[in-house]
C-alpha cells in the first residue's frame, strides 16, 4: 500500500544491541516507554535508538519527531487493517 | 516437596473457596445476595482455569517453547515488531479487546436474572472463549503475526480464505449498526448527553492538529488536554439541557440522530486519519481503560447487593428486553465477555508481533479474555445493582411498557416487579433526563448503575446526573471510535472486494473510488440502524441477536482454523480443546439462526414477522405500533433483509465447516497431502524485550 514505499524499513536489530540499549535507559525513560507501548503511541525515542543501533542504508540522517509521528500515525491508522474488538 | 505440598494447599484452598461461593450464588434464594459473592466465584474460577487449563493447553499441545525466536525477535525492527515486556503486552491486547461488547451484552441478558449469565461468562470464557484467544495467538506467533484469514487461507485452502474475508465484512456491517443503535438510544431526545457527544468532534479535531503541528507525538499531553475540554463540554451540558434556547436545538429524534450518525462515519472514514481518528482513538484507549479501572474500584468499595432475583421468569423466552428462549438466546446475547470471535482478529493482529517469549502468550492470550471476561462480571453486576423494576423500565421497548411513567409502571408491576410511577420519575430526576424509560441498548441502564455506584463514593445524590452521563460520554466515545475505525476497515475490504473487478479501486489514494467505498459502507450499517430505530418492537430487539449470531459464528470460523492446526501438528487426542467449544458454538447459533428464521412467533421469527404484517395489511389493518402503511411494507423488507443476513452468516459458516471436514477426514486418514504452516524454527538468542529485563517465562 501507498504507505509502505512512504516509509523505509528499519533495518532489523539482533538481541545483544537490544540490550545494550536498554540498559542505558533511566527509569524515566522506561516508564514512559511502557505507557507508550500499551497504548499504540509511537516511540521516537526508541526509533532513534533503533536508528543509531542500525542505520537503514539509504538513509543520511534519522527523520525528524514531526516526520517519524506522521509516519507512524499514517501507518497505525491508515491501511485500514486495524480491528479492534466490539 | 515442600513447595509442592504449599502448592497444593494453596490451590486447594482457592477452589474451596470458589466451591462454596458458586454455592451462595446459585443456592440462595430469598434472601439479597452480595456482588462480593459473584467476584469471588468468578476470580476463583479464573484462577483454577489459567493455572491448569491454560498450561495443559500451552504445554501438552503446543509445547511453547522459549528456545524457539518469536517473530518480535526474528524481525526485531523497533515499529511493527518489537519484543516487549509480557505485562505490556498484556496491557496493549487487553485494550485491544476491550470494548462496548462485554458491557451490552450482560446487561441485556440481565433479564434473565444474575445467575444463568454468570455460568455463562465464568464458564464460557474458560472452556471457549480464552482458548480462541490463546490458540489464535499461538498459531498467529508461529507463522510470523499473520491474521486470521491469512491463517485459514494457508492452513484450509483458498475458498476456506476468502469465506473467511467475505465473513468478516458482514459482521463489521452489523457489528456498527447496533453499536450505533446504542449510542442513538442514549442520546435520543437528551440534549445534555447529546450536547457533550457532539462536542468530542471539535474537540478530536483540535488534538488532531496540535497532536501534528503544535507538539508532534505529545499523545499523553494532547490526551490530558482533550479531557479536560471533555469534562468542561461535560459540565456545560447540564447547562445546555437547562437552556430554554440551546436545549431544544441539541434535542434529536432517534431518526435524525441515525441520519447524522451515518453522515459522521461517512465523512470520518474520509478525513485523513490525523485529523479525527487518531486522536479519538488514543483519547477513547485512556477513557476505557480508566473507567474500567474506576468501575472495579467502585464494586470493590461499596460491595453492592444485587436486586434482581437470580433467575427471572423470563427465562421461558417471553422477556421484553430480548424475546427467546435462554437456550440459545443467552448464549447469542452475551458474546463478548464469553467468547468473541472478534478477537481471534486482535489474536492476529499487532499482539503476536510483540510477544518477546512463546511462554508468554499464555498470560495474554488466556489471561487477557480472563480479564475481558471480568469487564463482563462487572457490568452484570452494575445491571443487578438497579431494582428490576427501574430495570425494565429503562431497557423495555415503548410497544410494551407504554411511553409514561405511570402505564410503565403498572404494566412492570403487573410482571411482578413492584416499581411506582413516582420512583421512576425520581429516577429521571437525579440523572438530569426528562425520562429514562425504554432507553433501550443497555448504555443508559448500565450507566444509572454505574451512576449508583459511583456517587455512593463520591457526590452522593448531588453528583448522580453528572455521573450519569459520564457514563454515557464514555460509552459514547469508544463506540463512536469503533464507528470511526470500523468504517474504515470496511471501506478498505469494500474497494479490495470492488478491486478484483474494477482495478482502479485497489489504487487506495484515488479519491472517488474512497468517496463510492465510504458511502457503500456507511450506507450498508445505515440502513440496519436507520431499520432498528423505526422498528417499534425496539431495534436492539432485532439487531443485537443478529450481531451475537455474527459474532459467534466468526468465533467459530476461528475455533475450527484451531482445530485444523491441532490435527495438523499430529495431537488429535487433544482436538477436543476446540472441538467441543466449536461443537457447542455450532449448536448455539445454527438453533438461534433456524429460530430467528422460522419460528411461528413473530417477536422471534423473522418470517412470522413478515407474514403477521403482510396478514394485517391485507385485512386492511395497521399492525401493532406502526403508523403508516408505508412504515409496515418497509418493515416487511426490512424483516426479509435481516432473514437474508441470517442466512448469509450460516451458508458461510457452513461451507467453511464443510471445507475444514474436507482437511480433517484427509488427516484422521492419513492421506493429507499438505503440511502444517508454521514459520521454520530459529533459536532464540535470550530474552531480546527491550524493557523489563531477564525471562518473565516462569509464570504460575
Amino acid at each position: 500500500m501507498w504507505n509502505d514505499e512512504a516509509c523505509p524499513k528499519q533495518s532489523y536489530v539482533p538481541p545483544e544491541k537490544v540490550k545494550e540499549i536498554s540498559a542505558n535507559h533511566s527509569l524515566m525513560r522506561r516508564i514512559r516507554s511502557t505507557f507508550r507501548m500499551i497504548f499504540g503511541i509511537p516511540d521516537y525515542e526508541l526509533y532513534l535508538d533503533y536508528w543509531h543501533a542500525a542505520p537503514p542504508k539509504d538513509e543520511q540522517t534519522p527523520m525528524s519527531e514531526k516526520e517519524f509521528f506522521r509516519q507512524a500515525i499514517e501507518q497505525r491508522y491508515g491501511n485500514g487493517k486495524r480491528t479492534r474488538c466490539c | 516437596m515442600k513447595s509442592r505440598m504449599f502448592s497444593i494447599l494453596i490451590w486447594g484452598a482457592i477452589s474451596l473457596v470458589g466451591a462454596v461461593a458458586w454455592g451462595w450464588v446459585a443456592l440462595v434464594r430469598g434472601e439479597e445476595i452480595n456482588a462480593a459473592w459473584l467476584l469471588i466465584a468468578a476470580l476463583a474460577s479464573y484462577a483454577v482455569a489459567y493455572r491448569f487449563y491454560s498450561r495443559f493447553i500451552a504445554h501438552k499441545i503446543f509445547n511453547l517453547n522459549d528456545k524457539r525466536a518469536t517473530p518480535a525477535e526474528v524481525h526485531n525492527d523497533g515499529k511493527d515488531f518489537v519484543p516487549t515486556n509480557k505485562w505490556v503486552v498484556f496491557g496493549h491486547h487487553f485494550a485491544a479487546i476491550a470494548g462496548a461488547g462485554p458491557l451490552v451484552g450482560p446487561t441485556l441478558a440481565a433479564q434473565m436474572g444474575y445467575l444463568p449469565s454468570t455460568i455463562w461468562i465464568v464458564v464460557g470464557v474458560i472452556l471457549a472463549g480464552a482458548v480462541q484467544d490463546f490458540i489464535i495467538l499461538i498459531g498467529s506467533m508461529r507463522r510470523d503475526g499473520k491474521s486470521l484469514g491469512q491463517i485459514a487461507k494457508e492452513e484450509i485452502g483458498p475458498v476456506g480464505g476468502l469465506i473467511a474475508m467475505v465473513g468478516i465484512l458482514a459482521i463489521m456491517i452489523i457489528l456498527i449498526a447496533v453499536l450505533a443503535l446504542v449510542v442513538v438510544n442514549a442520546l435520543a431526545e437528551s440534549p445534555w448527553g447529546t450536547f457533550t457527544i457532539a462536542m468530542t468532534i471539535p474537540i478530536a479535531l483540535f488534538m488532531g492538529f496540535y497532536m501534528r503541528y503544535i507538539r508532534p507525538g505529545r499523545v499523553g499531553e494532547t490526551s490530558l488536554i482533550g479531557f479536560a475540554l471533555m469534562m468542561l463540554a461535560l459540565v456545560a451540558g447540564q447547562w445546555v439541557a437547562e437552556s430554554p434556547t440551546l436545549g431544544p436545538m441539541f434535542t434529536f429524534s432517534p431518526e435524525a440522530l441515525a441520519i447524522l450518525m451515518i453522515i459522521y462515519g461517512f465523512i470520518a472514514s474520509i478525513l485523513p486519519v490525523w485529523m479525527l481518528l487518531a486522536p479519538r482513538d488514543y483519547l477513547s484507549s485512556f477513557l476505557k481503560i480508566g473507567t474500567i479501572g474506576l468501575l472495579g474500584i467502585g464494586i470493590i468499595l461499596t460491595l453492592p447487593t444485587l436486586q434482581m432475583p437470580a433467575v427471572t421468569k423470563f427465562i421461558d423466552g417471553s422477556g421484553p428486553v430480548f424475546t427467546g428462549n435462554l437456550f440459545p438466546f443467552l448464549f447469542i446475547t452475551i458474546a463478548c465477555g464469553s467468547i468473541s470471535g472478534f478477537h481471534s482478529l486482535v489474536s492476529s493482529g499487532t499482539t503476536p508481533k510483540l510477544i518477546a517469549k512463546e511462554s508468554h502468550s499464555r498470560a495474554i492470550g488466556y489471561g487477557g479474555m480472563l480479564m475481558e471476561s471480568f469487564v463482563a462480571i462487572m457490568a452484570l453486576i452494575a445491571a443487578t445493582i438497579l431494582t428490576p423494576g427501574t430495570y425494565f423500565a429503562i431497557n423495555s421497548p415503548a410497544a410494551a411498557i407504554g411511553t409514561d411513567a405511570i402505564a410503565a409502571a403498572r404494566t412492570i408491576t403487573e410482571w411482578g416487579f413492584t416499581v411506582s410511577a413516582a420512583e421512576l420519575t425520581q429516577l429521571a430526576k437525579d440523572v438530569g433526563e426528562n425520562s429514562i424509560l425504554s432507553r433501550t441498548g443497555g448504555a443508559p441502564s448500565l450507566a444509572v448503575g454505574m451512576s449508583v455506584i459511583f456517587s455512593t463514593i463520591l457526590g452522593g445524590k448531588a453528583l448522580m446526573a453528572f455521573w450519569y452521563h459520564f457514563a454515557i460520554l464514555f460509552e459514547a466515545v469508544f463506540i463512536l471510535t469503533t464507528i470511526d475505525a470500523g468504517t474504515r476497515v470496511g471501506r478498505f475490504m469494500v474497494s479490495e472486494l470492488v478491486g478484483n473487478f474494477a482495478p482502479k479501486f485497489k489504487d487506495m489514494t484515488w479519491l472517488p473510488g474512497n468517496i463510492i467505498s465510504s458511502a457503500v459502507i456507511s450506507l450498508g450499517w445505515g440502513y440496519f440502524l436507520y431499520a432498528g430505530v423505526i422498528d417499534p418492537l425496539g431495534g436492539i430487539k432485532t439487531l443485537w441477536p443478529l450481531f451475537g449470531i455474527a459474532n459467534q459464528m466468526l468465533a467459530a470460523i476461528a475455533l475450527a482454523v484451531g482445530t485444523t492446526i491441532i490435527l495438523k501438528m499430529g495431537k488429535k487426542v487433544y482436538a477436543w480443546v476446540t472441538l467441543v467449544p466449536l461443537t457447542w458454538l455450532l449448536t448455539v447459533t445454527m438453533t438461534a439462526a433456524w429460530q430467528k428464521l422460522f419460528h411461528p412467533e413473530p417477536a422471534i421469527g423473522f418470517l412470522s414477522h413478515a407474514s403477521a404484517f403482510s396478514k394485517a395489511l391485507e385485512q386492511g389493518q395497521l399492525p401493532k405500533g406502526v403508523k403508516t402503511i408505508e412504515a409496515a411494507k418497509q418493515m416487511i423488507f426490512n424483516d426479509r433483509v435481516d432473514a437474508i443476513m441470517t442466512a448469509i452468516f450460516v451458508g458461510i459458516v457452513l461451507l467453511l465447516i464443510i471445507d475444514c471436514l474436507r482437511v480433517w477426514i484427509s488427516i484422521l486418514r492419513g492421506t493429507y497431502r499438505g503440511s502444517l504452516q508454521e514459520a521454520p524454527f530459529v533459536e532464540s538468542k535470550g530474552d531480546a524485550s527491550i524493557y523489563g529485563g531477564g525471562g518473565h517465562s516462569h509464570s504460575a
